[in-house]
């Protein structure tokens, strides 16, 4: 190739090169070097112009099928359809079929779902899946997880630990698909290692088993000294918003380090056994030296309602900076008629009556909309 | 009159070295672009949207639009931004001083009502007028007196209260799933502290209730070949510069930031014409001075689509525009210029951006105005001077067809084969004329800032709108 290259410059520079004796000598070389990748980039470019035109009818011829392929799938899914005329469809038109299969099977429950399972297996797609779950592409390798899950096919375990964090997540959430009994217990073992991306989506795919890892896993993991391990299982409980009690929770979290507990205290209302439990630790952080802590805090006083937080609160707005000042004057304003009257009274004589003028306000039109 | 000679020689010489080192360089970056696109293809934008919509542990985004005499778009795109697919994001729209109806349709549309909402940052803006609050949807509009793009960004930022702030402009698009997409790497890398998405030109599309139901190639040649430049610099240059951590301008139409990040570094520099690209290098500037790990990363799925100037007028005001904005944020920062202590940064990315795009077209009309100079007085024969003129239609035809590919290789938004033809021939023509159009105008840019003549504070062409059919 490189050797084609310098030979077609070489020679565009020997055709031209008579053309520039006595000015710019560069030019005849200069002219011989970008001859050459533009024509190569205008081939490429002809080229990808038929390729596209190629894709473009085959989508078209895909809609034309596309009905009577939905059609057939019906009926033999629901056991009275044309299987020879669906096997024919499926080998002329591989590419529909398989979008249209995939819908189904994400789309149907019971006995159509049972039946599109053994068709997977007798049209040979389970296979195909199975090889494509080591796909380069990873589109390619997603939707055979994806699909294989759906079958409940069994996924290689190797791919839990693929380099590819996309690649995790998904072989993840096929094996919990799959109905595999120790899929939650290998999938919960991961989620310290991924990144925010990763535990969003694993704890949607863990939901299901929520009560179950709480009863058997959860305790432990926040009570061990990795604090990913611990942050991990504080974010799930934050994303399933699920009100599972796990003993001694907020004692757990307590000692940890600050970036734990604040991300935690979202999770107090699902997590605590008790409203004292919950209120201990709130009052704790509105009373730890950092403006971070008391601005969170003040917002987990709001959302659990705890009365006991309002002589601190009071002070936060009074002396706190602009963030906790305007947390502090909104759970004010949702802690009852005792802390809007406090509000009230800052407005008129208070030093910050700007924050508590904004939470009352914005406090009346949430009650009116 | 050999030593004329000698000298234009030499002239030619380093002209022609110059515009190939620059264009191997192009080719180099959108080499690159092509593989590290390749390579994202497959991953970005494959995950489900439905969980991240739906998770109480996405950060909350606030979406700040200075808005200045926009009333024929700021209704419709308002409505598009508060629609945007994501769990906890609040809309900031300023009134920078408008002297039409946008704040009254604003209220009339929104049912905004004067709210007592205090700013939680003290960034020194223009005086604040009023806040207004919409009783339904998270909207604020802060109504102040013109300051300004910059200090109207400055001015939503104080009253912004999420981690993150996307600045958007307020007569753009955004894609529905844009913010979803846009966030992915401040969840996959916390050290993340800027994202910018693409942008794509609307004109020919078809837009319908604020969104963009059919991709189209644009209609006319002008706006064809603004098409290819966006490509051109979005797929080919970004890309690769991300890849190498030294991206330096994520457009002011639609990028997201860390709040604290902004604030560190002093928010948006109020008098600049290229206030999105001084930000961004000042970020660079202080993470790289405070020895942090820290990410700048364009990401090329979330689209944001925005209306180019149809008329020759109004795209050298924008040209001008922004050549002296490169040329005013280069020279503050040029105490960065080959400084190995800002790594990449100060040894690639800058110098890049100088001499390779800001300074480029100083080389170019040198070339031109020797070439015709030189065929007048004779002292260039014809033949010389066509091959001058193919070598670089060459050159600029290899970049602008590549950037169209790179476009159908990855990303393939434009479904017809025909669009795909046009904005092929477009690459192809815009040498014959536009090129050196473009050129003419950024010169201009640079001399208007060598004679430092005075800014606008919003250069702003007229826009027609997004009426529900092909725009």
């Amino acid at each position: 190739m490189v050797g084609i290259y310098v030979g077609a410059v070489y020679w565009i520079y020997r055709a031209s090169s008579g053309a520039s004796q006595s000015i710019a000598r560069l030019l005849p070389l200069a002219t011989g070097m970008a001859v050459v990748p533009c024509v190569l980039v205008i081939v490429l470019g002809i080229f990808s112009m038929i390729a596209k035109s190629f894709r473009y009818s085959a989508r078209v011829r895909a809609a034309r099928i596309s009905p009577e392929i939905r059609e057939t799938l019906a009926s033999v899914a629901v056991g009275d359809g044309d299987r020879e005329r669906l096997r024919w469809l499926a080998r002329q038109h591989a590419w529909p079929f398989e979008i249209i299969f995939t819908e189904f099977l994400s789309s149907f429950e019971g006995q159509i779902n049972a039946e599109l399972r053994i068709l997977a297996v007798e049209f040979g797609l389970a296979e195909r899946w199975s090889r494509a779950t080591r796909s380069r592409n990873f589109l390619v390798q997603k939707t055979a997880l994806a699909n294989l899950g759906r079958i409940g096919q069994a996924i290689d375990p190797g791919l839990l630990a693929h380099p590819l964090e996309q690649t995790r997540i998904e072989a993840a959430c096929a094996l919990l698909a799959s109905g595999s009994a120790d899929a939650p217990a290998q999938v919960f073992k991961m989620l310290p290692d991924q990144s925010l991306l990763g535990r969003i989506l694993l704890a949607d795919s863990l939901r299901p088993f929520a009560p179950q890892i709480c009863e058997w896993y959860m305790a432990d993991a926040i009570r061990s000294s990795d604090d990913r391990r611990a942050r991990a299982c504080v974010d799930l409980l934050r994303a399933w918003e699920r009100w599972i009690p796990i003993e001694g929770f907020s004692q757990l979290v307590a000692g940890r380090d600050i970036d734990l507990r604040l991300a935690a205290l979202p999770a107090l209302r699902y997590a605590s056994t008790t409203e004292q439990e919950a209120a201990y630790e709130v009052v704790a952080l509105l009373e730890f030296p950092d403006e971070r802590a008391h601005a969170e805090a003040a917002k987990a006083a709001s959302d659990l309602g705890i009365s006991a937080s309002i002589p601190l609160l009071v002070s936060q707005l009074r002396k706190s900076g602009p963030v906790p000042a305007l947390a502090a004057a909104k759970a004010l304003a949702a802690l009852g008629s005792e802390g809007r009257d406090l509000l009230e009274n800052e407005i008129y004589s208070g030093a910050r009556p700007q924050y508590a003028l904004q939470a009352l306000e914005q406090s009346l039109v949430a009650e009116r909309g | 009159m050999t030593t004329f000679y000698h000298v234009i020689n030499v002239i030619l010489d380093v002209i022609i070295v110059y515009a190939f080192v620059s264009n191997v360089n192009y080719f180099v970056l959108m080499s690159l672009g092509f593989f590290v696109l390749r390579a994202q293809r497959s991953t970005e934008g494959s995950v489900e949207r439905d969980p991240l919509f739906k998770s109480r542990l996405m950060p909350a985004i606030s979406i700040i639009a200075p808005a200045h005499n926009e009333e024929l778009s700021i209704v419709q795109s308002t409505r598009s931004m508060l629609q945007l697919e994501y769990p906890e994001h609040e809309v900031i729209i300023v009134n920078d001083g408008s002297t039409d109806r946008t704040l009254q349709l604003l209220t009339d549309e929104f049912h905004l009502f004067r709210s007592s909402r205090q700013p939680l940052h003290n960034f020194v803006t223009g005086p604040v007028s009023a806040v207004y609050e919409s009783q339904n949807l998270k909207l604020l509009v802060i109504d102040k007196e013109g300051g300004g793009k910059s200090d109207s960004l400055n001015a939503a930022i104080n009253y912004a209260s999420t981690p993150l702030v996307a600045p958007v402009d307020s007569d753009s698009l955004l894609e529905s799933n844009s913010l979803l997409l846009v966030v992915r790497p401040f969840l996959e890398d916390e050290t993340t502290v800027a994202v910018g998405g693409i942008i794509r030109v609307v004109n020919g599309c078809t837009v319908e209730h604020g969104a963009v139901t059919k991709v189209a190639a644009p209609p006319s040649l002008l706006t064809k070949f603004q098409a290819v430049e966006y490509l051109r610099a979005f797929l080919g240059g970004r890309v690769a510069l991300s890849y190498m951590n030294s991206l330096l301008l994520i457009s002011g139409a639609f990028g997201l930031f860390r709040r604290d990040g902004v604030i560190e570094a002093g928010g948006f520099q109020v008098g600049s014409l290229a206030e999105d690209l001084e930000l961004v290098i000042r970020l660079h500037r202080i993470n790289r001075e405070k020895k942090r790990d820290y990410k700048i990363i364009f990401v090329p799925t979330p689209v944001c689509w925005t209306e180019v100037p149809d008329s020759r007028k109004n795209l050298s005001i924008q040209r001008i525009r922004w050549q002296r904005g490169g040329l005013e944020s280069m020279w503050k920062h040029r105490g960065m210029l080959f400084n190995p202590k800002f790594g990449v940064v100060g040894c690639f990315g800058m110098p890049y951006l100088l001499l390779l795009e800001i300074l480029g077209p100083c080389v170019e009309v040198t070339g031109y105005v020797i070439t015709i100079v030189g065929l007048l007085i004779g002292f260039i024969s014809a033949t010389t001077a066509m091959l001058f003129f193919i070598g670089s239609v060459l050159f600029g035809t290899m970049i602008s067809i590549s950037a169209v590919l790179l476009e159908e290789f990855t990303t393939r938004r434009y479904a017809h084969p025909l669009d795909l033809a046009s904005l092929i021939w477009a690459a192809f023509i815009e040498n014959f004329g536009y090129r050196q159009m473009n050129a003419l105008w950024r010169f201009r840019g640079i001399l208007e800032v060598v004679r430092a003549e005075k800014k606008r504070a919003w250069g702003r062409m007229r826009r027609r709108g997004f009426s529900p059919q092909t725009t």
